[in-house]
């Protein structure tokens, strides 16, 4: 896995990470080129992903396709049901 | 050896979302499909397993996404079919606005092979959390932003109003990326029916990585056409008006009570033979 991704799953998973000052010091550590440590202090996503040569291109994200009113199934009764709260 | 498959979900941002048992199917699977919402986390995924195939490839603006999925489940279903152990990862969660995953899963189970789905978090509990909506509270309605527009629906407007998909408002062709204002216009004044004009209404994304910031943009729901709106962002519209009480239900409800409590402080009685 890159520097980087690991880098944002850090910080996307540790709660310690929750001010800028604990992520300057982790950054310190991180094995990081200066252009990436720089974007990821500016919050810049679009030069982040410049610093990872062969990230994927997503070119749309998963989205629904609305059913017609003709391929709805109807329930007309309800055998079980279940509560979850 | 018998073929399985498992939808899952990784959650809206990389790391922070995904459950232990959703990593663990996708660490161990033969093959992992993937739909990602950005580079960053299918790259992450790419690191989870040494066989992971991304479905971007299939997505084409002017295709009829119907076309696109259906590509994308039998995919899928071949590897299932060949005996594989296969993994589909969706960000999110994977039975959200996701029909890919419902569609496999149903297609496996026709034809008698394993299939099911963890769920992940959503875009949906992620608005609750940055937004600070109980949809307890007073209702909330969700829906798809088109099929909003084609059917004629009945809007409580004490409830939240969620509208999903906004960009693509009003696409019939199912094939484009988004849509122009001419369709948001008609969005906003099918809303204008029943909100005021100058009903503050939000625009919303959740966040993606730990450095991007979530969207909770305020205008007026006028703004709408004008506003710079992408796929994933989502249309929150709060109540307008309070709630009305039904006194119909109120009073059959208290005749129920009043018998009740008849019933509870009543004398007891025995039976003497």
């Amino acid at each position: 896995m890159s520097n980087v991704i690991e880098v944002l799953v850090k910080m996307a998973s540790d709660s310690s990470l929750n001010n800028d000052n604990a992520v300057s010091k982790m950054l310190v550590i991180a094995d990081l080129t200066e252009y990436q440590l720089s974007a990821i202090s500016s919050k810049n996503t679009a030069h982040l992903a410049e610093t990872i040569y062969d990230l994927p291109m997503i070119k749309c994200v998963p989205l629904m396709v609305p059913e017609e009113s003709n391929e709805i199934e109807i329930v007309t009764c309800i055998k079980t049901f279940a509560t979850n709260f | 050896m018998s073929g399985s498959l498992v939808c899952v979900g990784t959650g809206m941002t990389l790391g922070a979302h995904i459950s232990p048992i959703s990593q663990s199917h996708i660490e161990q699977a033969g093959v992992v499909f993937s739909l990602m919402a950005n580079g960053f986390a299918q790259k992450w995924l790419e690191g989870m397993n040494t066989d992971v195939r991304c479905l971007q490839r299939f997505y084409e603006e002017g295709k009829n996404r119907n076309i696109t999925y259906n590509e994308m489940v039998d995919t899928i279903l071949t590897e299932v079919r060949d005996g594989k152990k296969v993994v589909a990862a969706f960000y999110g969660h994977p039975g959200v606005f996701a029909c890919v995953s419902h569609r496999a899963i149903k297609k496996a189970k026709a034809e008698e092979l394993p299939a099911t789905m963890e769920p992940g978090i959503s875009a949906e509990d992620c608005l609750y959390a940055d937004l600070g909506i109980d949809p307890g509270k007073t209702g909330c309605m969700h829906y798809e932003t088109s099929q909003f527009m084609f059917y004629k629906r009945n809007i409580d407007t004490s409830a939240h109003l969620i509208l999903w998909q906004v960009a693509l408002a009003g696409d019939k062709s199912l094939g484009k990326f988004s849509t122009g204002k001419a369709y948001r216009q008609v969005l906003v004044d099918l809303l204008l029916e029943h909100y005021p004009r100058d009903h503050e209404v939000i625009l919303y994304q959740a966040k993606g990585i730990a450095i991007d910031a979530m969207r909770d943009e305020k205008i007026l729901l006028t703004e709408l056409v004008d506003a710079e709106l992408f796929m994933h962002t989502t249309l929150v519209l709060p109540p307008c008006s309070t709630m009305q009480p039904n006194e119909a239900v109120l009073a059959k409800l208290v005749a129920i009570d009043k018998k009740e409590e008849r019933i509870k402080n009543g004398p007891e009685l025995s039976l003497v033979l």
